[in-house]
Protein backbone atom coordinates (compact mmCIF):
# COMPACT_ATOMS: atom_id res chain seq x y z
CA UNK A 1 0.00 0.00 0.00
CA UNK A 2 2.91 2.33 0.59
CA UNK A 3 4.27 1.35 -2.77
CA UNK A 4 3.34 4.20 -4.42
CA UNK A 5 4.64 7.46 -2.36
CA UNK A 6 8.09 5.25 -2.45
CA UNK A 7 8.07 4.85 -6.30
CA UNK A 8 7.30 8.44 -6.67
CA UNK A 9 10.62 9.86 -4.06
CA UNK A 10 12.70 8.04 -5.78
CA UNK A 11 11.68 8.76 -9.13
CA UNK A 12 11.90 12.57 -7.93
CA UNK A 13 15.34 12.28 -5.88
CA UNK A 14 16.40 10.70 -9.40
CA UNK A 15 15.96 13.88 -10.98
CA UNK A 16 18.72 16.52 -10.73
CA UNK A 17 17.37 19.21 -8.99
CA UNK A 18 19.07 22.62 -8.79
CA UNK A 19 19.95 22.48 -5.29
CA UNK A 20 19.05 25.26 -3.43
CA UNK A 21 22.32 25.14 -1.45
CA UNK A 22 24.53 28.29 -0.84
CA UNK A 23 27.31 26.60 -2.27
CA UNK A 24 29.14 28.13 -5.26
CA UNK A 25 26.36 27.53 -7.65
CA UNK A 26 26.74 25.40 -10.67
CA UNK A 27 28.51 27.35 -13.73
CA UNK A 28 25.87 27.33 -16.23
CA UNK A 29 25.97 29.68 -19.39
CA UNK A 30 22.72 31.20 -19.94
CA UNK A 31 21.09 30.43 -16.81
CA UNK A 32 21.85 32.63 -13.52
CA UNK A 33 20.17 32.34 -10.13
CA UNK A 34 18.12 35.55 -8.19
CA UNK A 35 17.10 35.45 -5.09
CA UNK A 36 14.18 38.01 -3.62
CA UNK A 37 14.02 38.51 0.03
CA UNK A 38 11.78 40.87 1.11
CA UNK A 39 11.97 42.33 4.57
CA UNK A 40 10.19 45.37 5.77
CA UNK A 41 10.26 47.97 3.84
CA UNK A 42 13.58 46.53 1.73
CA UNK A 43 13.52 44.53 -1.46
CA UNK A 44 17.07 42.87 -1.81
CA UNK A 45 17.77 40.74 -4.82
CA UNK A 46 21.07 38.53 -5.20
CA UNK A 47 22.45 37.72 -8.48
CA UNK A 48 24.23 34.86 -9.59
CA UNK A 49 25.48 34.40 -13.30
CA UNK A 50 28.23 33.61 -15.06
CA UNK A 51 29.66 36.63 -16.58
CA UNK A 52 29.63 35.06 -20.35
CA UNK A 53 25.79 35.98 -19.54
CA UNK A 54 26.35 39.10 -19.29
CA UNK A 55 29.74 40.14 -21.52
CA UNK A 56 30.04 36.60 -23.46
CA UNK A 57 34.08 36.34 -22.58
CA UNK A 58 35.06 35.06 -18.95
CA UNK A 59 38.76 36.50 -18.78
CA UNK A 60 40.05 39.85 -18.15
CA UNK A 61 38.95 41.92 -21.16
CA UNK A 62 41.64 42.26 -23.15
CA UNK A 63 40.58 44.22 -26.68
CA UNK A 64 39.28 47.82 -26.57
CA UNK A 65 35.76 46.21 -27.17
CA UNK A 66 35.60 43.66 -24.38
CA UNK A 67 36.97 46.84 -22.13
CA UNK A 68 33.78 48.38 -23.17
CA UNK A 69 31.62 45.37 -22.82
CA UNK A 70 32.35 45.30 -19.14
CA UNK A 71 32.00 49.29 -18.80
CA UNK A 72 28.37 49.19 -20.90
CA UNK A 73 27.55 45.93 -18.64
CA UNK A 74 28.57 47.48 -15.11
CA UNK A 75 26.66 50.47 -16.37
CA UNK A 76 23.61 48.92 -17.07
CA UNK A 77 23.56 46.83 -13.83
CA UNK A 78 24.27 50.03 -12.11
CA UNK A 79 20.55 51.12 -13.06
CA UNK A 80 18.69 48.39 -11.41
CA UNK A 81 15.30 50.30 -11.70
CA UNK A 82 14.87 49.14 -15.70
CA UNK A 83 16.19 45.64 -14.88
CA UNK A 84 14.17 45.21 -12.05
CA UNK A 85 10.68 46.27 -11.89
CA UNK A 86 8.14 45.72 -8.93
CA UNK A 87 4.88 46.27 -8.43
CA UNK A 88 4.52 50.21 -9.37
CA UNK A 89 2.34 50.76 -6.05
CA UNK A 90 4.73 49.44 -3.75
CA UNK A 91 6.49 52.67 -4.88
CA UNK A 92 10.11 50.74 -4.97
CA UNK A 93 13.39 53.17 -5.90
CA UNK A 94 16.70 51.79 -5.58
CA UNK A 95 18.76 52.27 -2.70
CA UNK A 96 22.15 50.56 -3.74
CA UNK A 97 24.03 48.02 -6.16
CA UNK A 98 27.01 46.07 -5.50
CA UNK A 99 29.06 44.11 -8.06
CA UNK A 100 31.49 42.14 -7.80
CA UNK A 101 33.44 40.15 -10.26
CA UNK A 102 37.17 39.71 -11.25
CA UNK A 103 36.88 41.78 -14.16
CA UNK A 104 35.58 44.53 -12.57
CA UNK A 105 38.72 44.02 -10.00
CA UNK A 106 41.39 44.36 -12.74
CA UNK A 107 44.43 43.71 -10.03
CA UNK A 108 42.42 40.31 -8.73
CA UNK A 109 43.43 37.49 -10.73
CA UNK A 110 41.25 35.27 -12.69
CA UNK A 111 39.82 31.91 -11.37
CA UNK A 112 41.92 28.90 -12.35
CA UNK A 113 39.52 27.15 -13.91
CA UNK A 114 39.49 29.70 -16.67
CA UNK A 115 35.34 30.53 -15.83
CA UNK A 116 34.27 33.78 -13.84
CA UNK A 117 31.27 34.48 -11.93
CA UNK A 118 29.13 38.53 -11.66
CA UNK A 119 27.14 38.66 -8.14
CA UNK A 120 25.15 41.28 -7.85
CA UNK A 121 23.05 42.48 -4.34
CA UNK A 122 20.54 45.32 -5.41
CA UNK A 123 18.51 46.93 -2.40
CA UNK A 124 15.24 48.68 -3.31
CA UNK A 125 13.60 50.49 -0.75
CA UNK A 126 9.67 50.25 -0.93
CA UNK A 127 7.14 52.58 0.41
CA UNK A 128 4.81 50.46 0.48
CA UNK A 129 5.74 47.11 0.96
CA UNK A 130 2.66 45.50 1.52
CA UNK A 131 1.58 46.44 -1.99
CA UNK A 132 4.71 44.54 -3.67
CA UNK A 133 3.29 41.55 -4.84
CA UNK A 134 5.37 41.05 -8.03
CA UNK A 135 8.95 42.08 -10.12
CA UNK A 136 9.29 42.26 -13.59
CA UNK A 137 13.05 40.83 -15.04
CA UNK A 138 14.37 42.99 -17.54
CA UNK A 139 17.47 41.09 -17.79
CA UNK A 140 16.32 38.95 -20.54
CA UNK A 141 16.28 42.20 -22.43
CA UNK A 142 19.46 43.63 -21.92
CA UNK A 143 21.44 40.35 -21.79
CA UNK A 144 20.24 38.25 -24.58
CA UNK A 145 22.48 35.50 -23.82
CA UNK A 146 20.93 35.25 -20.27
CA UNK A 147 18.26 32.46 -21.63
CA UNK A 148 16.94 31.51 -17.58
CA UNK A 149 16.49 32.76 -14.44
CA UNK A 150 15.84 30.39 -11.37
CA UNK A 151 14.33 32.91 -9.08
CA UNK A 152 13.85 32.35 -5.39
CA UNK A 153 11.49 34.64 -3.22
CA UNK A 154 11.18 35.01 0.57
CA UNK A 155 8.85 37.05 2.27
CA UNK A 156 6.25 37.81 4.14
CA UNK A 157 3.60 35.62 2.57
CA UNK A 158 5.82 32.58 2.24
CA UNK A 159 8.72 31.32 -0.26
CA UNK A 160 8.32 29.97 -3.64
CA UNK A 161 10.72 29.41 -6.27
CA UNK A 162 9.92 29.78 -9.91
CA UNK A 163 11.65 29.77 -13.37
CA UNK A 164 11.86 32.37 -15.46
CA UNK A 165 12.72 32.85 -19.19
CA UNK A 166 12.58 35.47 -22.21
CA UNK A 167 8.87 34.51 -22.26
CA UNK A 168 8.20 34.42 -18.37
CA UNK A 169 9.73 37.42 -16.91
CA UNK A 170 7.50 37.80 -13.88
CA UNK A 171 7.72 36.84 -10.62
CA UNK A 172 4.11 37.25 -8.81
CA UNK A 173 4.02 35.70 -5.28
CA UNK B 1 -40.54 25.51 -22.48
CA UNK B 2 -41.21 25.87 -26.10
CA UNK B 3 -43.30 23.11 -28.27
CA UNK B 4 -40.81 22.41 -30.15
CA UNK B 5 -37.99 21.39 -27.36
CA UNK B 6 -40.71 20.05 -25.78
CA UNK B 7 -40.76 17.58 -28.87
CA UNK B 8 -37.15 17.69 -28.54
CA UNK B 9 -37.28 16.07 -25.04
CA UNK B 10 -39.88 13.70 -25.72
CA UNK B 11 -37.75 12.58 -28.26
CA UNK B 12 -35.01 12.36 -26.67
CA UNK B 13 -36.69 10.57 -23.78
CA UNK B 14 -37.75 8.05 -26.14
CA UNK B 15 -33.97 7.54 -27.27
CA UNK B 16 -33.25 7.06 -23.91
CA UNK B 17 -31.00 4.00 -23.56
CA UNK B 18 -28.57 5.52 -26.24
CA UNK B 19 -28.33 8.46 -25.03
CA UNK B 20 -28.10 7.20 -21.64
CA UNK B 21 -25.48 5.51 -22.10
CA UNK B 22 -23.63 8.34 -23.97
CA UNK B 23 -24.33 10.51 -21.04
CA UNK B 24 -22.78 7.91 -18.33
CA UNK B 25 -19.69 8.01 -20.43
CA UNK B 26 -19.17 12.00 -20.84
CA UNK B 27 -19.91 11.99 -17.37
CA UNK B 28 -17.08 9.46 -16.34
CA UNK B 29 -14.91 11.50 -18.44
CA UNK B 30 -16.02 14.70 -16.84
CA UNK B 31 -15.09 12.91 -13.47
CA UNK B 32 -11.84 11.87 -14.56
CA UNK B 33 -10.92 15.11 -16.13
CA UNK B 34 -12.00 17.24 -13.05
CA UNK B 35 -10.50 14.77 -10.45
CA UNK B 36 -7.24 15.05 -11.99
CA UNK B 37 -7.09 18.67 -11.55
CA UNK B 38 -8.80 18.58 -8.12
CA UNK B 39 -5.78 15.91 -6.69
CA UNK B 40 -3.11 18.28 -8.53
CA UNK B 41 -4.65 21.13 -6.43
CA UNK B 42 -5.43 19.58 -3.02
CA UNK B 43 -1.83 17.87 -3.15
CA UNK B 44 -0.13 21.31 -3.67
CA UNK B 45 -2.70 22.62 -1.13
CA UNK B 46 -1.59 20.02 1.40
CA UNK B 47 1.59 20.11 1.24
CA UNK B 48 1.97 24.13 1.03
CA UNK B 49 -0.07 23.92 4.11
CA UNK B 50 2.26 21.78 5.91
CA UNK B 51 5.49 24.13 5.22
CA UNK B 52 3.77 27.68 5.55
CA UNK B 53 5.67 28.05 8.71
CA UNK B 54 8.99 26.67 8.36
CA UNK B 55 11.74 29.12 7.14
CA UNK B 56 14.20 26.03 6.38
CA UNK B 57 14.41 22.98 7.23
CA UNK B 58 18.41 21.29 7.82
CA UNK B 59 19.10 18.47 7.61
CA UNK B 60 22.08 16.12 6.53
CA UNK B 61 23.61 16.92 2.66
CA UNK B 62 21.19 15.53 0.07
CA UNK B 63 18.79 16.18 -2.22
CA UNK B 64 16.87 18.92 -1.18
CA UNK B 65 13.66 18.14 -2.35
CA UNK B 66 14.33 14.23 -0.68
CA UNK B 67 15.63 16.54 3.11
CA UNK B 68 12.11 18.40 2.67
CA UNK B 69 9.90 15.36 2.07
CA UNK B 70 11.32 12.77 4.98
CA UNK B 71 11.60 16.05 7.45
CA UNK B 72 8.71 17.73 7.04
CA UNK B 73 6.03 15.11 5.18
CA UNK B 74 7.19 11.58 6.64
CA UNK B 75 7.37 10.42 3.21
CA UNK B 76 11.49 8.23 2.34
CA UNK B 77 14.06 8.09 4.81
CA UNK B 78 16.76 10.09 5.84
CA UNK B 79 20.04 8.95 4.31
CA UNK B 80 22.07 10.24 7.44
CA UNK B 81 21.38 11.92 10.62
CA UNK B 82 23.04 15.11 12.37
CA UNK B 83 25.02 15.82 15.27
CA UNK B 84 23.73 16.94 18.38
CA UNK B 85 26.07 19.95 18.61
CA UNK B 86 24.99 20.50 15.11
CA UNK B 87 21.69 21.01 16.44
CA UNK B 88 23.02 23.34 19.35
CA UNK B 89 25.02 25.67 16.82
CA UNK B 90 21.54 26.09 14.92
CA UNK B 91 19.35 27.17 17.76
CA UNK B 92 21.73 29.31 19.34
CA UNK B 93 22.56 31.55 15.93
CA UNK B 94 21.22 34.87 16.68
CA UNK B 95 18.91 35.03 13.58
CA UNK B 96 17.07 32.07 14.52
CA UNK B 97 13.64 32.71 16.15
CA UNK B 98 12.89 29.13 16.87
CA UNK B 99 14.31 25.62 16.25
CA UNK B 100 12.35 22.19 16.41
CA UNK B 101 14.80 18.85 16.63
CA UNK B 102 12.99 16.03 14.89
CA UNK B 103 13.96 12.25 15.17
CA UNK B 104 12.98 9.55 13.14
CA UNK B 105 12.84 6.17 12.43
CA UNK B 106 10.49 4.03 14.66
CA UNK B 107 6.88 3.37 14.16
CA UNK B 108 3.93 3.20 15.80
CA UNK B 109 1.36 0.32 13.73
CA UNK B 110 2.83 2.06 10.18
CA UNK B 111 2.51 5.79 11.89
CA UNK B 112 5.69 7.40 12.20
CA UNK B 113 7.01 8.31 15.84
CA UNK B 114 8.54 11.44 15.77
CA UNK B 115 11.01 12.42 18.82
CA UNK B 116 10.82 16.27 19.47
CA UNK B 117 10.90 18.86 21.97
CA UNK B 118 8.15 20.87 24.03
CA UNK B 119 9.61 23.20 21.14
CA UNK B 120 7.22 21.24 18.47
CA UNK B 121 3.89 22.37 20.36
CA UNK B 122 4.86 25.79 20.92
CA UNK B 123 6.13 26.83 17.30
CA UNK B 124 4.80 24.19 14.57
CA UNK B 125 2.98 26.48 12.55
CA UNK B 126 0.65 25.15 9.08
CA UNK B 127 -1.58 26.27 6.83
CA UNK B 128 -2.15 30.18 7.37
CA UNK B 129 0.25 30.33 10.22
CA UNK B 130 -1.56 28.91 12.98
CA UNK B 131 -0.86 26.81 16.28
CA UNK B 132 -0.96 23.22 16.75
CA UNK B 133 -3.68 22.77 19.17
CA UNK B 134 -4.89 19.65 21.38
CA UNK B 135 -8.02 17.90 21.14
CA UNK B 136 -7.81 16.45 24.32
CA UNK B 137 -4.82 16.28 26.91
CA UNK B 138 -1.69 18.23 26.81
CA UNK B 139 1.82 17.95 25.82
CA UNK B 140 4.12 15.46 26.70
CA UNK B 141 5.70 16.41 30.39
CA UNK B 142 6.84 12.47 31.57
CA UNK B 143 9.63 10.77 30.20
CA UNK B 144 7.62 7.89 28.66
CA UNK B 145 4.25 10.36 27.26
CA UNK B 146 3.01 10.18 23.77
CA UNK B 147 0.95 12.78 21.63
CA UNK B 148 -0.89 11.30 19.26
CA UNK B 149 -1.72 13.07 15.97
CA UNK B 150 -5.85 13.08 15.28
CA UNK B 151 -5.41 10.64 12.20
CA UNK B 152 -3.69 8.09 14.75
CA UNK B 153 -6.12 8.50 17.79
CA UNK B 154 -9.22 8.22 15.42
CA UNK B 155 -7.77 5.19 13.19
CA UNK B 156 -6.36 3.38 16.47
CA UNK B 157 -9.16 4.53 18.88
CA UNK B 158 -6.52 5.59 21.37
CA UNK B 159 -7.70 8.37 24.04
CA UNK B 160 -5.45 9.65 26.94
CA UNK B 161 -4.45 7.62 29.42
CA UNK B 162 -4.31 4.56 26.91
CA UNK B 163 -0.81 2.41 26.69
CA UNK B 164 1.06 2.22 23.26
CA UNK B 165 3.92 0.11 22.65
CA UNK B 166 5.90 1.53 19.66
CA UNK B 167 7.75 -0.72 17.26
CA UNK B 168 11.65 0.18 16.28
CA UNK B 169 12.11 0.85 12.27
CA UNK B 170 8.89 1.18 9.87
CA UNK B 171 6.64 -1.20 8.60
CA UNK B 172 3.39 -2.47 9.65
CA UNK B 173 4.43 -5.80 10.93
CA UNK B 174 7.76 -4.41 12.90
CA UNK B 175 10.53 -7.68 14.08
CA UNK B 176 11.42 -5.27 16.99
CA UNK B 177 9.06 -3.70 19.78
CA UNK B 178 10.52 -1.89 22.56
CA UNK B 179 7.42 -3.72 24.52
CA UNK B 180 9.51 -3.16 27.70
CA UNK B 181 9.26 0.65 27.74
CA UNK B 182 5.52 1.35 26.87
CA UNK B 183 4.48 4.81 26.37
CA UNK B 184 1.41 6.48 28.22
CA UNK B 185 -1.34 8.83 25.58
CA UNK B 186 -1.04 12.29 27.51
CA UNK B 187 -2.40 14.10 24.22
CA UNK B 188 -3.88 14.24 21.14
CA UNK B 189 -3.80 17.05 18.45
CA UNK B 190 -6.88 18.35 16.82
CA UNK B 191 -6.71 17.85 13.21
CA UNK B 192 -4.21 19.64 10.78
CA UNK B 193 -4.50 18.26 7.43
CA UNK B 194 -0.92 18.07 7.61
CA UNK B 195 1.44 14.63 8.49
CA UNK B 196 0.98 16.04 12.02
CA UNK B 197 -1.85 14.02 12.40
CA UNK B 198 -0.45 10.70 11.43
CA UNK B 199 2.72 11.24 13.97
CA UNK B 200 2.62 9.87 17.01
CA UNK B 201 5.13 12.19 19.06
CA UNK B 202 7.45 11.77 21.90
CA UNK B 203 10.27 13.31 23.64
CA UNK B 204 13.95 12.82 22.13
CA UNK B 205 14.80 11.60 25.73
CA UNK B 206 12.52 9.09 25.36
CA UNK B 207 13.70 8.33 22.14
CA UNK B 208 17.03 8.15 23.28
CA UNK B 209 15.78 5.85 26.65
CA UNK B 210 13.71 3.33 24.27
CA UNK B 211 17.16 2.69 22.51
CA UNK B 212 19.84 2.69 25.59
CA UNK B 213 19.73 -1.32 25.86
CA UNK B 214 19.78 -1.32 21.98
CA UNK B 215 22.31 -1.92 19.25
CA UNK B 216 23.11 -2.29 15.68
CA UNK B 217 19.01 -2.29 15.51
CA UNK B 218 17.96 -5.10 17.66
CA UNK B 219 17.46 -5.51 21.75
CA UNK B 220 21.47 -6.30 23.57
CA UNK B 221 21.03 -10.01 24.45
CA UNK B 222 21.36 -10.09 28.00
CA UNK B 223 20.89 -6.58 28.92
CA UNK B 224 17.75 -4.73 29.48
CA UNK B 225 17.39 -1.96 31.25
CA UNK B 226 13.98 -1.16 32.94
CA UNK B 227 11.92 1.47 32.54
CA UNK B 228 12.16 3.07 35.94
CA UNK B 229 16.17 3.56 35.39
CA UNK B 230 16.35 5.44 32.24
CA UNK B 231 16.58 8.66 34.38
CA UNK B 232 19.84 7.47 35.71
CA UNK B 233 21.58 7.69 32.00
CA UNK B 234 22.49 10.50 30.39
CA UNK B 235 19.27 11.02 27.90
CA UNK B 236 21.07 13.54 25.62
CA UNK B 237 20.50 12.60 22.17
CA UNK B 238 24.34 11.74 19.95
CA UNK B 239 21.79 12.76 16.88
CA UNK B 240 19.00 13.73 15.63
CA UNK B 241 17.09 13.23 11.46
CA UNK B 242 16.67 17.17 10.93
CA UNK B 243 15.44 20.27 12.12
CA UNK B 244 13.25 22.78 11.36
CA UNK B 245 13.87 26.56 11.69
CA UNK B 246 12.13 29.77 12.36
CA UNK B 247 13.64 32.63 11.74
CA UNK B 248 13.30 36.41 13.36
CA UNK B 249 13.01 37.80 9.77
CA UNK B 250 11.88 35.81 7.21
CA UNK B 251 13.71 37.64 4.67
CA UNK B 252 17.22 36.48 6.33
CA UNK B 253 16.42 33.12 5.13
CA UNK B 254 18.87 33.33 2.32
CA UNK B 255 21.51 34.36 3.83
CA UNK B 256 21.28 31.85 7.07
CA UNK B 257 20.90 29.04 4.48
CA UNK B 258 24.50 30.36 3.23
CA UNK B 259 25.62 30.04 6.30
CA UNK B 260 24.37 26.63 7.48
CA UNK B 261 25.33 25.15 4.16
CA UNK B 262 28.87 26.51 4.25
CA UNK B 263 29.98 27.33 7.91
CA UNK B 264 28.80 24.35 9.36
CA UNK B 265 31.35 22.07 11.49
CA UNK B 266 29.32 19.07 9.38
CA UNK B 267 27.93 19.10 6.09
CA UNK B 268 24.58 20.05 6.34
CA UNK B 269 21.64 21.19 4.45
CA UNK B 270 19.97 23.87 4.68
CA UNK B 271 16.52 24.24 2.65
CA UNK B 272 13.97 26.46 2.06
CA UNK B 273 10.73 24.76 2.25
CA UNK B 274 8.76 26.47 -0.34
CA UNK B 275 11.22 26.56 -2.53
CA UNK B 276 12.44 22.99 -2.64
CA UNK B 277 8.12 22.32 -2.90
CA UNK B 278 7.91 24.64 -5.66
CA UNK B 279 10.97 22.90 -7.52
CA UNK B 280 9.32 19.43 -7.16
CA UNK B 281 6.52 20.68 -8.51
CA UNK B 282 8.44 22.20 -11.65
CA UNK B 283 9.51 18.67 -11.93
CA UNK B 284 6.26 16.81 -11.34
CA UNK B 285 4.06 19.12 -13.61
CA UNK B 286 5.40 17.22 -16.65
CA UNK B 287 3.66 14.35 -15.68
CA UNK B 288 0.57 16.11 -13.91
CA UNK B 289 0.35 17.72 -17.70
CA UNK B 290 0.50 14.54 -19.17
CA UNK B 291 -2.24 13.11 -17.29
CA UNK B 292 -4.70 16.32 -17.75
CA UNK B 293 -3.89 15.60 -21.42
CA UNK B 294 -4.75 12.44 -21.38
CA UNK B 295 -8.29 13.12 -19.52
CA UNK B 296 -8.83 15.65 -21.99
CA UNK B 297 -8.21 12.83 -24.42
CA UNK B 298 -10.73 10.96 -22.71
CA UNK B 299 -13.52 13.47 -22.55
CA UNK B 300 -12.47 14.30 -26.43
CA UNK B 301 -12.99 10.51 -26.98
CA UNK B 302 -16.55 10.59 -24.80
CA UNK B 303 -17.93 13.67 -26.74
CA UNK B 304 -16.92 11.93 -30.01
CA UNK B 305 -19.04 9.00 -28.87
CA UNK B 306 -22.00 11.41 -28.33
CA UNK B 307 -21.67 13.02 -31.76
CA UNK B 308 -21.65 9.21 -33.48
CA UNK B 309 -24.92 8.23 -31.55
CA UNK B 310 -26.95 11.53 -32.63
CA UNK B 311 -25.45 11.26 -36.05
CA UNK B 312 -26.50 7.70 -36.22
CA UNK B 313 -29.58 8.63 -35.27
CA UNK B 314 -30.35 10.61 -37.51
CA UNK B 315 -30.97 8.01 -40.34
CA UNK B 316 -33.34 6.64 -38.16
CA UNK B 317 -35.25 9.73 -37.16
CA UNK B 318 -35.39 10.79 -41.27
CA UNK B 319 -38.96 10.57 -40.66
CA UNK B 320 -39.33 12.28 -36.85
CA UNK B 321 -37.63 15.45 -38.57
CA UNK B 322 -39.56 15.06 -42.03
CA UNK B 323 -42.69 15.12 -39.88
CA UNK B 324 -41.99 17.91 -37.66
CA UNK B 325 -41.16 19.89 -41.05
CA UNK B 326 -44.16 19.26 -42.49
CA UNK B 327 -46.02 20.28 -39.47
CA UNK B 328 -44.00 23.95 -40.11
CA UNK B 329 -40.90 23.45 -38.04
CA UNK B 330 -38.27 25.21 -40.30
CA UNK B 331 -35.07 24.47 -41.56
CA UNK B 332 -33.21 26.53 -38.93
CA UNK B 333 -35.49 24.97 -35.72
CA UNK B 334 -34.22 21.44 -37.46
CA UNK B 335 -30.83 22.64 -36.34
CA UNK B 336 -31.05 23.98 -33.25
CA UNK B 337 -32.79 20.90 -32.43
CA UNK B 338 -29.87 18.63 -32.85
CA UNK B 339 -27.30 20.76 -31.84
CA UNK B 340 -29.47 21.34 -28.37
CA UNK B 341 -29.63 17.64 -27.63
CA UNK B 342 -26.31 17.42 -27.91
CA UNK B 343 -25.52 20.42 -25.73
CA UNK B 344 -28.24 19.04 -23.62
CA UNK B 345 -26.16 15.84 -22.72
CA UNK B 346 -23.15 17.65 -22.44
CA UNK B 347 -24.20 20.14 -20.39
CA UNK B 348 -25.99 17.07 -18.45
CA UNK B 349 -22.51 15.33 -18.15
CA UNK B 350 -20.52 17.89 -17.20
CA UNK B 351 -23.06 17.91 -14.17
CA UNK B 352 -23.44 14.61 -13.49
CA UNK B 353 -19.46 14.32 -13.50
CA UNK B 354 -18.56 16.64 -10.97
CA UNK B 355 -21.49 15.37 -8.81
CA UNK B 356 -19.63 11.97 -8.97
CA UNK B 357 -16.59 14.01 -8.30
CA UNK B 358 -18.28 15.00 -5.15
CA UNK B 359 -19.75 12.01 -4.16
CA UNK B 360 -15.81 9.84 -5.29
CA UNK B 361 -13.52 13.18 -3.09
CA UNK B 362 -16.10 12.54 0.38
CA UNK B 363 -16.28 8.55 0.28
CA UNK B 364 -12.67 8.61 -0.70
CA UNK B 365 -10.94 11.52 0.68
CA UNK B 366 -10.48 9.91 4.35
CA UNK B 367 -8.72 7.06 2.45
CA UNK B 368 -6.40 9.31 0.55
CA UNK B 369 -5.47 11.02 3.77
CA UNK B 370 -4.85 7.57 5.82
CA UNK B 371 -2.55 5.91 3.33
CA UNK B 372 -0.89 9.28 1.55
CA UNK B 373 -1.41 11.86 4.06
CA UNK B 374 -3.12 13.47 1.22
CA UNK B 375 -5.79 16.07 2.80
CA UNK B 376 -8.61 15.95 -0.10
CA UNK B 377 -11.59 17.75 0.89
CA UNK B 378 -15.01 17.77 -0.64
CA UNK B 379 -15.84 21.49 -1.02
CA UNK B 380 -17.52 23.36 -4.32
CA UNK B 381 -15.73 23.99 -7.91
CA UNK B 382 -13.00 26.05 -8.03
CA UNK B 383 -12.76 28.48 -10.55
CA UNK B 384 -10.06 26.27 -12.32
CA UNK B 385 -12.62 23.57 -12.39
CA UNK B 386 -15.20 25.58 -13.66
CA UNK B 387 -12.80 26.85 -16.09
CA UNK B 388 -12.55 22.89 -17.16
CA UNK B 389 -16.11 22.05 -17.05
CA UNK B 390 -16.85 25.39 -19.45
CA UNK B 391 -14.23 24.06 -21.69
CA UNK B 392 -16.04 20.95 -21.78
CA UNK B 393 -19.86 22.23 -22.87
CA UNK B 394 -17.74 24.87 -25.29
CA UNK B 395 -16.18 21.68 -27.38
CA UNK B 396 -19.40 19.54 -26.32
CA UNK B 397 -21.56 22.68 -28.30
CA UNK B 398 -19.07 22.84 -31.29
CA UNK B 399 -19.32 19.18 -31.40
CA UNK B 400 -22.89 19.30 -31.75
CA UNK B 401 -23.14 21.59 -34.17
CA UNK B 402 -22.40 18.51 -37.03
CA UNK B 403 -25.18 16.63 -36.28
CA UNK B 404 -27.01 19.88 -36.27
CA UNK B 405 -25.96 20.78 -39.49
CA UNK B 406 -26.52 17.58 -40.96
CA UNK B 407 -30.08 17.78 -39.80
CA UNK B 408 -30.08 20.84 -41.41
CA UNK B 409 -28.84 19.63 -44.96
CA UNK B 410 -31.07 16.31 -44.65
CA UNK B 411 -33.99 18.42 -43.15
CA UNK B 412 -33.65 20.57 -46.91
CA UNK B 413 -33.58 17.97 -49.24
CA UNK B 414 -35.97 15.62 -47.56
CA UNK B 415 -38.79 18.64 -47.84
CA UNK B 416 -37.65 19.37 -51.62
CA UNK B 417 -37.60 15.54 -52.66
CA UNK B 418 -41.58 13.88 -52.59
CA UNK B 419 -39.55 10.51 -52.32
CA UNK B 420 -40.25 9.90 -48.90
Amino acid sequence: MNRLPCLFIASVCLWPLSAAAGEPAAHVHGAASLQVAIDGKNLTLNLESPLNNFVGFEHAPRTEKQKAAVRAMAERLNQPASLFIASPAAACTPLSVKLESPVLEPTKPSAGDGHADLDGEFVFRCEHPEALRALEVGLFQAFPRLQRVDAQVAGPRGQSAVRLSPQQRRIAW
Amino acid sequence: MSPLLLLAARSAWNRRLTLGMTLIAVALSVTLLLGVERVRHEARNSFAQSVAGTDLVVGARTSPVQLMLYAVFRLGEATHNIRWQSYRAIAENPAVAWSIPLSLGDSHHGFPVIGTSSAYFEHFRYGDAQALAFSAGKPFAEIFDAVLGAEVAARLGYRPGNRIVLSHGMGDVSLAEHTDKPFTVVGILAPTGTPVDRSVHISLEAMQAIHLDWQGGAPLPGLSIPAEYVRKFDLTPQEITAVLVGLKSRAAVFKVQRDLNTRSAEPLLAVLPGVALDQLWQVVGIAERTLLAVSAMVVAVGLAGLVAVVLAGLGERRRELAILRSVGARPSEIFVLLTAEGLFVTVLGALLGAALLALLTALLGPLAQAHYGLAIRARWISSDELALLGAVVAVGLVASLLPGYRAYRISLADGLTPRL
